[in-house]
């Protein structure tokens, strides 16, 4: 079944709700923090993470599986990631935290560039409705950057 | 006209800017139990955690805000920044500390428009990739 080297051991990684999960080591090792605690031997007992919920854990690790797989090529793996990142607001937020404090590049790099392409294209207002922002700014202020750039806002 | 010692600083921001950027992948303690203490110790700073994070934009951690707008091209970016006072600061900060990326700074290569005469003109076209064509004044 897996494709992993036979010497691959198992890591149990503990989340915030105490949920413990069983993940190959060379999957794991993904995250940077993760693989520092190996390259200790701290890695013995349940890992606990106390930032990263079960679920959130859960997805992370499948993508560090899906990025482990040595078999997958570059196209296979465009597809995959552009499959994974079509999430709600709630799950694409834990899962950059959890990328952040888990310190896995691809992954933060790959949600962030999500939300930017959720971004892109549109006008502050239609921002604000899409992600729940609550304009701050008096009308003054408003106009006089609106001002300063105008060319951005046509 | 001062556009090459321009395009030159921002050159050399970036590669400074990875180099700090990178460098934390380098930081961790070499000591074992300082190390696990740097990676562990801050089980403390648990964020919370909702259910509907549908405030995700605002709620970011500001280094993640700042890889995020360098992303964005120059006209998002500007977009971004009329947003709320949270997402001006952020931009404007990562401005200042020179994190402005390549994205925008192709944007500004790719802007030059051939037909203009290169003196004498006070506007000068810019074209974005997913965008139309913009006029915008140079100072």
């Amino acid at each position: 079944m897996s494709l992993s080297p036979s010497t691959s051991k198992m890591l149990s990684l503990k989340s915030s709700d105490g949920k413990v999960l069983e993940v190959e080591e060379h999957v794991a090792v993904l995250c940077e923090t993760i693989k520092s605690l190996v390259e200790d031997g701290c890695a013995d007992s349940p890992i606990p993470l106390a930032n990263v919920d079960g679920a959130t854990l859960g997805n992370v690790m499948e993508w560090c599986k899906k990025h482990a797989d040595q078999k997958a090529s570059a196209d296979d793996l465009e597809d995959w990631d552009a499959e994974f990142v079509e999430r709600d607001q709630g799950e694409l937020y834990h899962l950059i935290m959890a990328a952040n404090y888990l310190n896995i590049k691809g992954l933060l790099d790959l949600i962030c560039q999500k939300v930017a392409d959720m971004i892109k294209g549109k006008h502050p207002e239609k921002i604000r409705e899409i992600f729940n922002i609550e304009n701050d700014f008096t009308p003054e202020q408003q106009e006089q950057i609106r001002k300063d750039n105008s060319w951005a806002f046509e | 006209m001062g556009l090459i010692p321009e395009i030159l600083s921002y050159l050399l921001s970036n590669v400074i800017h990875f180099i700090r950027y990178n460098a934390r992948l380098f930081s961790i303690p070499s000591n074992k139990r300082e190390r696990r203490f740097a990676i562990m110790g801050n089980e403390r700073e648990q964020f919370k955690v909702d259910a509907n994070r549908d405030d995700m934009l605002v709620a970011l951690l500001p280094e993640v805000r700042e890889l995020i707008i360098q992303k964005l091209d120059i006209v998002d970016y500007y977009r971004l920044s009329a947003v709320c006072k949270l997402w001006r600061s952020t931009a404007i900060a990562a401005k200042q500390s020179q994190c402005f990326s390549l994205r925008q700074l192709q944007w500004l290569l790719l802007s030059f428009n051939r037909d203009d005469p290169p003196a004498g003109c006070s506007s000068r076209g810019f074209q974005s990739l997913p965008w139309k064509k913009f006029q915008a004044k140079v100072a």
